[in-house]
């Protein structure tokens, strides 16, 4: 997408020159505080009235500064690239207009755009204004300089409100485009992964899942574990087996991760193992109905939906053998036509014990169903894995 | 356990459906979304119009006549719910250093309803009548030009939103779109099933974007809010608008609801026609007085908010920066400073409502009330019934009126745009200290906070839009600012559901403008 914002706003002449000692007082205090302490050999600062530089380096520092100068007058202070740019902008523009010689700053954030006041962008902030002679304080009768962050619908907006020396309220504001708020680390409403142990034995697994037959309805619980399918019923909280069902001879036995549980374009709970697809007719008497299927990758892609996205995302696991840890991530939107910007890197992710052997989803990609084996124990463990918003 | 044997397994067609199915499944989700039906839609509004030239900014009207028009006609930009430009008619956009002269790429191989091609001259006939006097478009091949007085950084806002769809004027007031549905008439088993007015639309199989899920729509017009309950919950509508007094009630009765960000305004607006009117401390006075909270939380069943802008926190990002603080004892005193025979009796402060319903009715009884409590008397004026649809320009005989409670709904995507347009339809003045051309918000903050320190518009609430759906409608992802984006629900209907007999017809048919009869229904709340 092209540069929408090509900013008019300069300052007026009139006000140009007023601001320039403050510009060369903030520029320099940019370029020169930027620069370590000068230490004597004692180990210890020189005063500051020690005069250590040569009177040339002098002017060609405040030769480097002019460009500075000009930038910060020219470059529009209203609109800003990032939100650290946008904390920077909207210190200089706290700096520059009247303001009281100290305040007790206060972080303000909305519930749609919180999470992005780390305490990396309150420094910086609050070393800016600093800079400029305004003493940040915690003592409650300093006014208040409140900083807020909130959003628009295409906007982000970044607010100070705060009194000047003579009681007069200053408000000042910062504009950027609301996808520059995307953050990998610090958007909390982004969703993150959660994971829950819903069981474990000692015998491999090769597949789990959770199935909600419509027909019934009722929800059963279905562990493949290479040559019969286990079902279970709810009961009282718990998982009761209900019956087992053999798998059609396929020809070899099967190893681990050449099966797993899928779900159909009709609804159908399948099992697709080695060169055969199972579909389930989950009624009183639990039966498959089997095909011959063309060969191919058993790992369909896993995607997750959640509360706070109108979008699935994609579940990877690690590309580790069966020998080490692994995790799952959860990264891009399976949907490219809402997909968020390409330099989004978001990825949450969830910690396993041990490799994932098999990864599915059904019933409207709301959770998916990791089988795992726990390399400290060596069991084989089945986890809800499940794209949860907030807290 | 149970074995299976030979006897079970399907025949060639299974296995080839098998094969399909697995082959094609690695990026699928497991919820396939599922083509079919017909979606069930009850509004209030008695009437639509698909001409957007006759909508009037701000008018609750033109919510309802966007609604119906997303479904058939498109713009050349949408916004998603993440702040972001989508392409729809338009491929591709830029500008120059000056955000004066904008481009877009027209997409190609679009229809409209009708089967025209969509062309760039399509566009600037559809929108130069929208656009404002300041801005100007042009075509050239597949590119079309909008040039501006003044820079317009926030002309992708303005596209994306309100009445600047693109659409095709045919002979005899009829329209074309090119959006996901068609305007048809109704299937005849449909035409009578229930009272009131409809608007049939079909899915659209040419849309350029895809056919939707859904086969049809069959909107019911002028339907009272407290009927679309009961119809929603005897399975007799799938998707209606709930009044805000109502939404408690749809939410105790376990419907699925859902609000949109705050979309309509209800304000007060001062009136020199009453010279008391002209009263500054007067006007301060009043606004001291009135407790927005009271009836955000009470009147609209806390379905609006408390408002101290004219623009809402989704819209302008700085609203939290103004007050809305009751101050009776200032008011008073404010009051204490005024003639005696001003606004106290001998003559009272004349308020008139002016849109219909008793929402108005309701607010400007509370700021009766209100006003009272500061020893101003206000004397609620209600429009004659026989009047209630006529245009609010008052008779002679009238009493001069000082105080109007108006709605304005939301309707663009520019917190500037909205700002000029309210502005303009209520004669608001300007300092000439401000800039009233600059879009960044530290300047329309500053328009803002001087209009709303004179007092010659007080804002009241801001209020939410609502739905109820029923269970079976899937993929209901709407804008947070109201747009319903209907095109990607599907309903969860049974797998057995005979396939709706309406897509056995082909005819478009547009209806023309003229006939969406403006005449209240039979049982339309007024």
């Amino acid at each position: 997408m092209p540069n929408r914002f090509v900013d008019s706003h300069f300052f007026g002449n009139e006000a140009i020159f007023p601001l320039i000692s403050t510009l060369i007082q903030l520029t320099y205090s940019a370029f020169i505080g930027a620069l370590p302490d000068v230490i004597s050999s004692s180990r210890k600062p020189v005063s500051a009235k020690q005069n250590l530089s040569l009177p040339l380096t002098r002017g060609l520092a405040v030769l480097c500064i002019l460009p500075g100068i000009l930038l910060l007058l020219f470059v529009s202070p209203s609109r800003a690239d990032s939100l650290d740019d946008a904390v920077h902008k909207l210190a200089l523009k706290v700096c520059l207009a009247p303001h009281s010689p100290s305040a007790r700053v206060q972080w303000q954030e909305s519930p749609e755009a919180s999470g992005y006041f780390s305490e990396s962008r309150k420094k910086v902030f609050v070393d800016q204004i600093s800079a400029c002679g305004i003493s940040p304080a915690e003592n409650p009768e300093v006014p208040a300089m409140k900083i807020a962050i909130s959003v628009t619908t295409t906007q982000a907006l970044l607010t100070s409100d705060s009194l000047d020396s003579a009681g007069t309220r200053q408000i000042h504001m910062v504009e950027m485009a609301r996808s520059s708020l995307f953050s990998p680390k610090e958007n909390a409403s982004a969703p993150h992964l959660a994971s829950e142990l819903l069981w474990e034995q000692e015998k491999p697994i090769y597949s789990a899942t959770e199935w909600l037959e419509p027909a019934l309805p009722q929800k059963f619980f279905l562990l493949f574990t290479g040559a019969h399918v286990l079902r279970y019923g709810s009961d009282n909280g718990s998982w009761k087996m209900l019956d087992a069902t053999e798998l059609p001879a396929s020809g070899r036995r099967l190893r681990r991760g050449e099966g797993t549980f899928s779900y159909g374009s009709n609804e159908k709970l399948r099992l697709m193992f080695s060169a055969r697809v199972c579909e389930f007719i989950a009624d009183e008497h639990f039966s498959m109905k089997c095909a011959d299927r063309s060969p191919g990758s058993l790992s369909p892609a896993v995607s997750l939906s959640s509360n706070c996205e109108p979008f699935r995302r994609m579940l990877v696991t690690g590309d580790g053998d069966y020998t080490q840890l692994d995790r799952i991530t959860l990264t891009r939107p399976l949907d490219a036509g809402l997909a968020p910007p390409v330099n989004e890197k978001y990825s949450t992710s969830v910690d396993m014990p041990g490799p994932v052997l098999d990864i599915n989803t059904v019933d409207d990609n709301r959770a998916a169903f990791a089988v795992v084996l726990n390399l400290s124990t060596g069991n084989y463990e089945v986890y809800r894995i499940t794209s949860v918003c907030g807290n | 356990m149970r074995s299976i044997g030979l006897r079970l397994f399907a025949a060639t067609s299974f296995m080839l459906l098998a094969s399909h199915c697995v082959s094609t499944s690695a990026a699928r989700p497991a919820t396939h979304p599922r083509t079919g039906g017909t979606l069930r839609v009850e509004i209030h509004a008695p009437a639509i119009s698909f001409d957007p030239r006759e909508w009037q900014t701000g008018s609750l009207d033109s919510a309802a006549n966007e609604k119906m028009a997303a479904l058939v006609f498109e713009r050349l930009i949408a916004l998603d719910n993440y702040g972001r430009f989508q392409p729809v008619l338009a491929t591709e956009w830029s500008h120059d250093g000056s955000g004066r002269r904008w481009q877009f790429i027209i997409r190609q191989g679009v229809k409209f309803s009708d089967g025209a091609p969509l062309t760039s001259a399509d566009v600037v006939t559809a929108l130069q009548p929208l656009l404002p006097a300041t801005q100007q478009i042009s075509s050239s091949g597949s590119t079309i030009v909008i040039q501006s007085a003044t820079p317009s950084p926030d002309l992708l806002e303005q596209l994306a939103s309100g009445r600047y769809f693109v659409y095709r004027a045919l002979p005899g007031g009829r329209f074309a779109g090119t959006g996901p549905f068609v305007l048809s008439e109704p299937p005849s088993a449909n035409a009578n099933s229930t009272p009131g007015q409809h608007l049939y639309f079909r899915a659209n199989d040419e849309a350029w974007a895809g056919r939707p899920f859904l086969d049809a729509i069959d909107a019911t017009l002028g339907v009272p809010p407290l009927r679309a309950m009961f119809d929603l919950q005897l399975g007799k509508a799938d998707l209606i608008e709930l009044a805000p007094d109502l939404v408690p009630r749809a939410k105790q009765a376990n419907l699925r609801t859902w609000s949109s960000q705050p979309t309509t305004l209800y304000a007060l607006r001062f009136d020199d026609a009453q010279p008391a009117a002209s009263d500054v401390r007067l006007r301060e006075a009043l606004s001291l007085s009135l407790d927005r909270g009271t009836m955000a939380s009470v009147l609209l069943q806390k379905q609006a908010q408390p408002a101290a802008t004219l623009l809402p926190q989704w819209l302008s990002g700085y609203a939290f920066l103004f007050n809305v603080d009751i101050n009776l004892e200032r008011a008073k005193e404010l009051r204490r400073g005024l003639p005696t025979n001003e606004a106290a009796g001998v003559e009272p402060l004349r308020l008139r409502f002016d849109p219909s319903g008793d929402l108005p009715k309701l607010l400007g009884e509370r700021v009766a009330i209100n006003a009272r409590q500061a020893s101003i008397l206000v004397q609620v004026i209600s429009r004659p019934s026989a009047r209630a649809n006529a245009s609010s320009q008052p008779l002679a005989s009238d009493p001069p009126v000082g105080v109007h409670l108006f709605a304005w709904h939301y309707s663009s995507l520019s917190p500037r745009i909205e700002l000029d347009s309210l502005f303009a339809a209520y004669n608001l003045s300007e300092s000439s200290e401000v800039n009233t051309t600059a879009t960044d918000y530290e300047h329309l903050f500053e328009r803002e906070r001087r209009a709303l320190e004179e007092r010659r518009v007080l804002p009241l609430v801001v209020q939410a839009e609502s739905v109820a759906l029923a269970s079976s409608v899937r993929d209901w992802m709407p804008a947070r600012w109201g747009e319903w984006h209907l095109a990607d629900v599907w309903l969860d209907l049974p797998a057995s559901a005979p396939p709706d007999s309406s897509n056995s017809s082909n005819t478009p048919v547009q209806l023309p403008a003229s006939q969406q009869a403006r005449t209240p229904l039979p049982g339309a709340k007024q």
